[in-house]
């Protein structure tokens, strides 16, 4: 057993890496919110990458050449704060919903239909009580 | 009984026994299959926009980065082409086979809003450009 089990059971690429990775790990991905970080991660690299560039220029400017094409070390950088921007945007995206009307109302329940929260009081003996317990 | 209060039992009795199987809502399928076609727009409206959130975010993110890699003219527009196919590959992931239960047509999700996000990448793609090779 090893990681071939694992990459029969999750479908997705990114379960199983991140599924596989570790019990705490897999539990720290599970939000999508924690998938901002991701867009953090690749804005600061394209910024890194960017200040990167501009001394670049700066360079060339002392040396007296002509640009012509920015170095692969940047451009690298760049493809990675991209895919790591699209990583964490790709799955901060909302999860699509059912758009057939019969679908959605084939999974309510009674409870769905008389709940109406704008009518809950809770002016009522329970207010008293729970004072009278404190 | 005869009489007015035989008949009007007798006409409670016909109301309530037709009434309760007048009312009595008749689970058959052929009201089942009258909602088969419907569709909620607000849910229509929701996969619209979690479509467009990816589409425009992506051409942003891959608009800064083309300008800061310096690439103008054909190159960029090849670049904002990659960042579509990959906003519309996302889609066409999500949306699973043809009758997809997210879209009403999936190709039209996927080929429709190519030009969606062209705006934004050029505008972000002219800013970054200025910002590092131009004025930086």
């Amino acid at each position: 057993r090893g990681w071939f089990e694992l990459e029969r059971k999750g479908g997705h690429i990114w379960s199983q890496a991140f599924g596989g990775g570790g019990g705490s790990m897999s539990s720290a991905l599970k939000t999508k919110a924690h998938y901002r970080l991701f867009i953090v991660l690749g804005f600061a690299c394209l910024a890194h990458s960017a200040y990167s560039s501009i001394q670049y220029h700066k360079h060339l400017r002392m040396v007296g050449e002509d640009y012509t094409g920015s170095p692969l070390d940047i451009l690298f950088e760049i493809l990675i704060g991209f895919c790591l921007c699209a990583f964490g945007i790709l799955n901060t995206a909302n999860d699509l919903l059912p758009i057939k009307m019969a679908q959605t109302f084939q999974n309510k329940t009674v409870e769905d239909y008389l709940f109406r929260p704008e009518y809950v009081t809770f002016n009522h003996r329970g207010r008293v009580v729970g004072k009278m317990m404190l | 009984a005869t009489g007015i209060a035989g008949s009007s039992r007798g006409l409670l009795h016909r109301r309530m026994g037709k009434g309760a199987a007048g009312r009595r809502a008749p689970a058959s399928s052929s009201d089942a299959k009258s909602l088969t076609n419907v569709y909620a727009p607000d849910k229509i409206a929701y996969n619209t926009q979690a479509v467009e959130y990816v589409r425009t975010f992506l051409s942003i993110v891959g608009g800064t980065a083309t300008g800061i890699a310096g690439y103008t003219g054909l190159m960029g527009l090849l670049c904002f082409f990659l960042t579509n196919l990959l906003a519309s590959m996302w889609v066409a992931y999500k949306a699973g086979p043809s009758p997809s239960p997210y879209f009403q047509s999936v190709r039209g999700e996927v080929l429709g809003g190519m030009m969606g996000g062209f705006g934004s990448f050029v505008l972000f793609w002219t800013m970054s450009n200025n910002f590092v090779h131009i004025y930086g």
